[in-house]
């Protein structure tokens, strides 16, 4: 079984999407017998990192809502976090352009760390509040998963390599209609928009393996 | 986190959204339009499973 997902990297909810999916495949059966295969996806390309504005504060000079308003949806968003396991420390997270850090995870997927380099920056930018954008903060990370450091500064330094990989991934989200992420796709057949609970994902993975999807 | 595959052409044509036959959400996602990160309908998708039946 392959699972494809649509991802971006300071998006709260793929984090905790991810986690539930991860805890839902401890439990499966045949684990050992799923792949799993992230994607690039950019939820907003213009987005900047403000030193002068909080994480929420600057959420919300975006959305065009009142900080009180914000703060009520990152409880929302705290609450599930919890629930998922995850330590989300939103008085420390910053905002930024994630498009460096996606051309670097096309070259970590290429030397078979996609996986790993997703998983290392969720944490880094929700719980340790790593800014996505930074060029030393996007060496770091890629160093600790084992990554060539001199080799992701190089690319880094080249705007063009690795950008077609990461706007294929884009436009193939748009071809099938993701408005959203995270975005879960089962064997290139069956979508999950949205991050579900484990339960969810418990029964998804048991009839997509077997063969008998449910369907009401 | 599993394993990784490299495939690097996904057929996903022909694709379908699960139905969970429920009328409540349970997914969450960011928005890219609106830009809004709160909960989804997922009963509401275009395609559901049932026109595979």
């Amino acid at each position: 079984m392959k699972i494809s997902i649509w991802s971006d990297f300071v998006c709260p909810f793929c984090y905790i999407g991810g986690a539930n999916l991860d805890k839902a495949l401890k439990n499966f059966a045949h684990s050992d017998e799923v792949e799993i295969e992230y994607k690039s996806f950019q939820l907003d390309p213009e987005a900047s990192y403000d030193p002068s504005k909080s994480y929420i504060e600057g959420l919300a000079a975006k959305k065009g809502v009142s900080v009180e308003e914000m703060q009520q949806s990152v409880n929302q968003i705290d609450a599930m976090a919890k629930t998922a396991g995850l330590d989300y420390q939103f008085d420390i997270m910053k905002n930024g352009d994630t498009f460096l850090a996606h051309r670097v995870f096309q070259y970590a997927k290429e030397q078979g760390k996609g996986n790993e380099y997703y998983a290392r920056w969720y944490p880094a930018i929700f719980t340790e509040g790593a800014l996505v954008s930074d060029e030393d903060t996007i060496i770091r990370i890629s160093s600790e998963i084992g990554l060539d450091a001199d080799e992701v500064s190089a690319i880094l330094a080249d705007p063009e390599r690795y950008k077609e990989e990461t706007v294929n991934d884009v436009f193939q989200a748009g071809q099938i209609g993701v408005q959203g992420v995270p975005f879960f796709v089962f064997d290139e057949k069956y979508a999950i928009p949205g991050a579900q609970p484990q339960e969810v994902f418990d029964q998804v993975l048991e009839q997509v393996y077997s063969g008998t999807v449910e369907t009401d | 986190m599993g394993n990784q595959t490299e495939d690097k052409q996904p057929n996903f044509s022909g694709l379908k959204t699960f139905d969970f036959g429920q009328n409540t959400s349970t997914g969450y996602v960011c928005d890219v339009n609106t830009g809004i990160c709160g909960p989804i309908e997922t009963n509401n998708n275009n395609q559901s499973l049932n026109e595979e039946k």
